[in-house]
């Protein structure tokens, strides 16, 4: 029997021309889909690469000045008698002027499946410049690299992540609304039951038929971003490919237990058409919204503000001595009264205490707002379940490495990095030592380990979606 | 006639139990927004004008210092917020909402709202505005719809018309009372809305956000009846419209946004690449360059002495401000290329608002608003001429109290009590008057095209019965 009700659909859907623009409208939307995701991972990787060319510029600078240091065509600048006047050449043997210009490069590669989701990318940083001196840098260190036109941003990109989530849905709706009051209204039902159709059997036919078709679509538009933007991560793509089956399946459970609900077709278009504002577009923005902590920007806008005052006040020749002592007892355990002179050299020490006092304090509030989002994600992760859309939106954004736990990893790695950056050139500092050639090109380069698959907020969500979607079929082709 | 069908209309809509649950649960979510939006807006700017109050204040009390070196430990500001933004934050808060400003560098603003929202919904998000025109225009249109295809779906169309009744009285009433219902949703969060507004021109940008929010909603009710009467009887047609809302309201724009992006291309690393070229070419304050050189030249010349520290001034002061306008004249040109490119972007993005009102409304709103992207460049705009007249300031009194070389000169604590807090021009609805005028355009056309549709309706109601 199903085979005949298949058959008899599928030569339904066939003589349907809404069906037939739907469908087309889905694939088309679906490769646009994949080619916006496919740019913005290009522009990603082209940000991080415009960092990537400063640091090997610098370094490049850097180079020159070893190799005529060592071939004697090269005479440094001595920072200590540095009047202003004249071509400035920094001498990468001094800590202190080391510690500026030898600049490094952080980058956050592109997530692995970058470009089937946008996720965070857009909003936060993707590369950064490091040396042992950062200041104002490291208040960028959340910023992002690439930035798009604001009157994009607000509604977000079409990638196939939202094709996904928000227009797979309207293809299922257009395709099941009227999944069996098209028989009862036209009066075929009991034509249909006459050769032994039942009406779960003919909703099952019509999910199967018409949520497979949308199911192949999301399905080839996932599999044709895949390769587009070369992923080759097999775990990711699959897991990938098992929540766009489920949500698929949830949508087609929705649409099979509204038919069954026996309304009419108006009334069936009109409760789908309700359940899908009321489940894409007001839903997860509440259940966001009341989880979200107040405060979560403004701490670092107020610690930028911090900032700028404990720069100023250490400008007055009296809280310099008082600083230098302060950071040197807190963070180098050093008393700067009975370090070598060599140590404590004047002007530079000021710059360099001020400076890891400036870093201890902004790292100190990134942290702080780090943990802060962290809670706020651990929040989401107990309650997006609740909202398909928003639990399956999140755990996608995690496979494809677009969520903010990854950009906060990496902004906690740059932070890292460069602390063992500066340390290293502090001890040279307190040694009242000099680097050589060897030191320099040793100098270690920053690592980024792609976090295992985070599956805290997926897994929560697919199987309540698919719980969700087995209660609504068992109550949609429960028998008649 | 027109009484009696509103009467009945009226009477038709109190007696749907699920028409008014939907009304009352839609105005509970409203209202919940409107509620949810002040106290999210309150806690941000109070943090926002703390911060800044905090920095006027540090840099007012610093010690005495060089005004090159003040110039380069720089002063951060904050952006004001929108005088609708409890309501409606438009773009803001995906975009930077604080600059540092400092000697030679133009910054773009950081630290965007959003950057920690990462789950925050884009599809509408939680603020009244965009809630109400997403939501409440779909609920008209649909409301609408049902209400139109009514008495076609019953069979009874002639029943009605034969007792007398005008198809045009008839159409008007059903869009007159569709509108009236959901509009009567939005009220009790239009007072409350009302009720936290600011002084300024806060006030008339909300009427005329409430009067194109009442005509948006119109427009669809009007749409939504006229569909109802032309595709009443088919059954896909409530499907149609449905699916033709969801692709206006939804996908076009974000196809638009694609589209345009791919049409006209922009990336940050192209701009900083063009800007860092012509850097190259011009006075650099703290490096050599053949540009510096002229520059002394020049100056000597001007001042009639053979060596710099004959000069009355401080050239390094001079050079540092020399490379301060020239820095500035490339920014400007380069930006405003990189504008030029943002805002035919804008363009072809606003190709979507062919396929349905509501996209049209979003931008308008946030517009009205002034939360829409050029207030984000204005703000911009505003905070880089500032640091361009303090830093002046700064370098220009620097080279007119020292001499050159002299690095060691101070600025006393209380010259700099003297440089203003960062205010940046409050623009009222009228200056932004040209950037509606688009949007209110568009939605004057769908409602024009909605009142045309609806007349023709009443047309065909009447030949049906004729015929």
């Amino acid at each position: 029997m199903i085979g005949r009700l298949v058959r008899l659909d599928a030569a339904l859907l066939r003589r349907s021309r809404l069906a037939f623009v739907t469908l087309l409208l889905l694939l088309g939307t679906g490769l646009l889909a994949v080619a916006s995701g496919a740019d913005w991972r290009q522009r990603y990787a082209g940000a991080a690469d415009a960092t990537l060319d400063t640091a090997l510029k610098a370094r490049g600078e850097l180079v020159g000045i070893w190799d005529g240091i060592a071939s004697g065509a090269v005479r440094p600048t001595d920072d200590n008698s540095y009047d202003g006047n004249g071509v400035y050449v920094p001498d990468p043997r001094d800590p202190y002027v080391a510690g500026f210009y030898n600049k490094q490069s952080a980058v956050l590669p592109a997530g692995p499946l970058l470009g089937m989701a946008t996720g965070s990318t857009e909003l936060r940083a993707s590369s950064h410049i490091v040396n042992g001196n950062p200041l104002a840098g490291l208040m960028r260190v959340g910023e992002p690299a690439e930035r798009v036109n604001p009157g994009a941003l607000a509604a977000g990109r079409l990638d196939v992540l939202a094709f996904v989530l928000l227009i797979c849905p309207l293809g299922l709706l257009a395709l099941l609304f009227d999944a069996s009051a098209r028989e009862r209204e036209d009066g075929i039902a009991p034509l249909l039951a006459s050769i032994g159709a039942t009406r779960p059997q003919l909703l099952a036919t019509r999910g199967l038929v018409r949520g497979g078709l949308i199911w192949v679509i999301a399905v080839l538009v996932s599999v044709v971003g895949f390769l587009v933007i070369g992923a080759d991560d097999p775990r990711r793509m699959a897991l990938w490919l098992l929540a766009t089956t489920i949500y698929v399946l949830f949508w087609t459970a929705i649409c099979l237990a509204i038919a069954a609900s026996r309304l009419g077709s108006v009334g069936a278009a009109a409760t789908a058409g309700g359940i899908f504002v009321a489940l894409l577009l007001v839903a997860p923005g509440i259940i966001e919204r009341s989880l979200r902590p107040d405060g979560l920007i403004e701490a670092r806008a107020l610690a930028d503000a911090d900032l700028r005052a404990i720069m100023r006040r250490n400008g007055a020749p009296e809280a310099v001595d008082q600083t230098i002592d302060a950071v040197g007892k807190r963070y180098w355990q050093i008393d700067f009264a009975s370090a070598p002179a060599c140590a404590r050299r004047a002007g530079a020490l000021k710059d360099y205490s001020l400076r890891r006092l400036l870093d201890e304090s902004y790292s100190s509030a990134i942290r702080d707002g780090a943990s802060r989002e962290a809670l706020f994600d651990a929040k989401l992760d107990d309650w997006g379940w609740l909202v398909p859309s928003l639990g399956i939106r999140r755990g996608l954004e995690a496979v494809a490495g677009a969520d903010p736990a990854r950009q906060r990893g990496f902004e906690a790695s740059v932070i890292d990095y460069h602390a063992d950056f500066r340390d290293r050139v502090t001890r040279t500092i307190l040694a009242c030592g000099r680097f050589d050639r060897a030191e320099f090109e040793a100098t270690p380069k920053f690592q980024w380990a792609e976090p295992a698959v985070p599956t805290a907020s997926f897994w929560p969500a697919v199987i309540a979606t698919l719980v969700a979607s087995l209660a609504l079929l068992s109550f949609a082709l429960r028998p008649e | 006639m027109l009484n009696q069908a509103i009467s009945l209309e009226l009477t038709l809509a109190r007696r749907d139990v699920g028409l008014m649950l939907v009304v009352v649960l839609f105005a509970l979510t409203l209202l919940v927004s409107v509620i949810s939006g002040i106290g999210a807006d309150t806690a941000e700017t109070r943090a926002f004008e703390t911060a800044a109050a905090r920095v006027q204040s540090e840099w007012v009390d610093q010690p005495p210092k060089n005004p090159h070196e003040a110039a380069h430990y720089g002063i951060l500001i904050y952006r004001p917020r929108a005088p609708l933004q409890a309501i409606e934050p438009g773009v803001l808060p995906w975009q930077g909402a604080v600059t540092f400003l400092e000697a030679h560098k133009r910054n773009l603003p950081m630290l965007s709202p959003a950057s920690v929202r990462n789950a925050d919904s884009r599809y509408g998000g939680t603020r009244f505005s965009p809630l109400l025109q997403l939501a409440g225009g779909f609920l008209a249109l649909l409301i609408g719809y049902l209400v139109g295809a009514r008495e076609a779906r019953r069979g009874i169309t002639p029943l009605v018309m034969g007792i007398g009744a005008k198809g045009s009285a008839l159409v008007s009433a059903k869009a007159l009372v569709i509108f009236a219902v959901v509009g009567c949703a939005a009220i009790p969060a239009f007072v409350a809305a009302a009720l936290s507004l600011d002084t300024g021109d806060a006030g008339a940008r909300f009427a005329l956000l409430a009067g194109t929010s009442l005509l948006h909603l119109f427009t669809l009710a009007g749409i939504g009846v006229a569909a109802g009467l032309w595709l009443g009887a088919a059954r896909a047609g409530l499907a149609i419209v449905v699916l033709t809302w969801a692709a206006s309201a939804i996908v076009f724009p974000r196809v638009a946004d694609s589209l345009a992006e791919r049409a006209v291309p922009l990336t940050q690393k192209s701009i900083n690449a063009s800007i860092s070229a012509d850097f190259a070419k011009g006075p650099d304050g703290h490096a050599e360059s053949e540009a510096n050189a002229r520059f002394e030249k020049a100056t000597l010349a001007r001042y009639g002495v053979a060596k710099k520290e004959d000069l009355p001034v401080n050239l390094d002061a001079l050079l540092m401000q020399a490379d301060e306008d020239y820095r500035g004249a490339v920014q400007d040109r380069r930006i405003a290329e990189a504008d030029a490119v943002r805002a035919r972007q804008d363009q072809l993005r606003a190709l979507a608002w062919a396929f349905g009102p509501t996209p049209a409304m979003l931008d308008l709103s946030a517009r009205i608003g002034s939360a829409d992207a050029s207030a984000q460049y204005r703000f911009d705009a505003a905070g880089e001429a500032y640091r361009r007249e303090r830093t002046a300031k700064l370098n220009y009194h620097m080279a007119e109290n020292s001499k050159t070389g002299d690095w060691d000169w101070k600025a006393e604590s209380d010259w700099y009590a003297k440089f203003p807090a960062f205010a940046p021009p409050q623009l009222k609805v009228a200056d932004d008057w040209p950037g509606l005028v688009p949007g209110l355009a568009a939605l004057l056309a769908w409602a024009v095209l909605a009142a045309a549709l609806l007349a023709l309706a009443a047309r065909r109601l009447d030949q049906t019965v004729r015929a």
